[in-house]
């Protein structure tokens, strides 16, 4: 194998009880020795480079002490080769957490979902309290750190009306987002009706973001999506797991704290996903279970999408969308048309550049 | 790096004469993924490796647009070919004959057929 993404939950827990979270409430870490069997067995598998997500639940939970273990063990094993990230939701960073990071060039994103009456409408900890003026206190120290952190946004229905006041906010601050949906999957059903929002809905909020950011000439900051749906339709290639045929399953991963692997981090809520677990079986049994060779059969292709022009940009989109909605991966993802809605968008603002570029 | 028709026309604006900052980085993106392995891309250190939506961990955080005497500079140390590339006139660079750029069509008003 020549390359892998193993996103790797080391915890469950959370400090937080975001409203659309779909990690299960089992509350259970990933032990030093796990950690241990799974980046031998990724060494051994995997050729090329490694990329470790850390993800959870709160990662930071697990402890900085877990953190600098096993970016030990990485620096140890496969230190040229291996790349650690990791996604927190920021209100545990502390300025030893953010020497590590940065000291140990180990990129991190935060969840962030807008001004503080957006953000706390959805995230907030288990007492209740937002977690706005937390997270903003970390990511002032950060700053003053020399840092510039960059965020990841969730769009839902309460915050449809705001995609103008959300981006202020992000460019006021100088911070860069990734913008996604709210996720239907596992718990976070019981929220559907509040806070989901249907593609239409998504594909226009995107267009209109795209618009102010586009239109905004004076802009710090990068739509890190919306930049990429223009590279793809520049270039004719996608960006991101969610339009790759070439990720759940077969370069990425998803791993439990308790070793279960998932093609999918997305898929770890629903054992039938299950492909094995690390302690007990060796990735090339793992990658060649009956569910990886269905992942495989939908990157092949899909009847549904072979007609469509953006098939080559999107190649069906994420798997775990289309089960969410319709119980089957062998279906295209849910967001298909805000896929469309926005590339169409993209390509139609491009080309007018083009022309007034050329007179 | 293949383009489509609108990447390719894309590729012939000079991002310095853009007064879009989103649309001058996105044609520095352009340039920098046609430019071949001497160019150093710190931004992208596993370029073979998928981008994941799991996260917004970017390590080209900060210093997101770039100004043209960067632009200058960077291309004068790293890439004349960009430089070739970043004139803003149409058609005006000689090397038709590089895969990702080799088009005879002028007009561009084909885009029906995104891909190449």
């Amino acid at each position: 194998m020549n390359h892998l993404t193993a996103i790797t939950q080391v915890t469950n827990k959370c400090n937080q009880d975001c409203r659309y979270c779909y990690v299960s409430r089992v509350e259970e870490d990933m032990s030093k020795e796990t950690f241990d069997i799974l980046f031998d067995k990724l060494t051994k598998h995997v050729s090329g480079n490694i990329t470790i997500v850390w993800h959870g639940g709160e990662p930071l939970l697990r402890g900085l002490d877990f953190f600098q273990y096993a970016h030990g063990l990485i620096k140890q094993k496969a230190g040229n080769r291996t790349k650690e990230s990791m996604q927190t939701n920021g209100t545990l960073i502390t300025e030893d957490v953010a020497n590590f990071l940065i000291k140990n060039n180990i990129s991190y994103g935060i969840s962030l979902d807008g001004p503080k009456d957006v953000h706390d409408a959805n995230r907030y900890f288990c007492n209740g309290k937002g977690s706005f003026d937390t997270v903003m206190k970390r990511i002032a120290m950060l700053k003053k750190m020399g840092q510039h952190p960059s965020g990841i946004a969730v769009i839902t229905k309460n915050s449809l009306q705001n995609i103008k006041e959300i981006y202020n906010f992000f460019n006021s601050e100088q911070i860069s987002i990734k913008v996604n949906p709210v996720d239907v999957i596992g718990r976070s059903n019981l929220e559907k009706d509040n806070l989901s929002i249907t593609p239409e809905e998504y594909g226009n909020a995107l267009t209109e973001l795209f618009d102010i950011w586009y239109n905004d000439k004076s802009t710090k900051i990068k739509i890190i999506n919306l930049f990429d749906a223009m590279k793809t339709v520049a270039e004719g290639r996608h960006y991101g797991c969610l339009y790759s045929d070439n990720a759940c399953g077969k370069s990425f991963i998803g791993v439990t704290p308790g070793g279960d692997i998932y093609p999918c981090s997305r898929f770890s809520h629903d054992t039938n996903f299950k492909l094995g677990n690390i302690l007990n079986d060796d990735l090339e049994k793992i990658f060649s279970s009956p569910i990886c060779v269905e992942f495989s059969k939908r990157n092949s292709g899909l009847e549904e999408c072979l007609g469509c022009k953006f098939k080559k940009f999107c190649n069906s989109g994420c798997p775990s969308r289309a089960f969410s909605e319709y119980d089957t991966i062998e279906h295209k993802d849910y967001y298909c048309t805000s896929t469309k809605i926005v590339f169409a968008h993209i390509q139609k603002v491009l080309k007018t550049e083009i022309e007034r570029g050329l007179k | 790096m293949k383009k489509t028709k609108l990447g390719i026309a894309l590729s012939r604006l000079n991002p310095c004469r853009v007064d879009n900052p989103v649309l001058s980085s996105l044609i520095r993106a352009l340039h920098y993924s046609s430019s071949d392995e001497g160019f150093n891309d710190t931004r992208t250190p596993h370029r073979d490796v998928i981008d994941h939506d799991h996260g917004n961990a970017h390590t080209d955080q900060g210093g997101e647009y770039v100004s043209c005497a960067e632009q200058k500079a960077w291309e004068a140390e790293h890439h004349s070919d960009v430089t070739n590339r970043s004139t803003g006139v149409r058609n005006s660079h000689t090397d038709d004959t590089t895969e990702s750029d080799a088009h005879t069509d002028s007009r561009y008003e084909d885009y029906s057929d995104m891909t190449r």
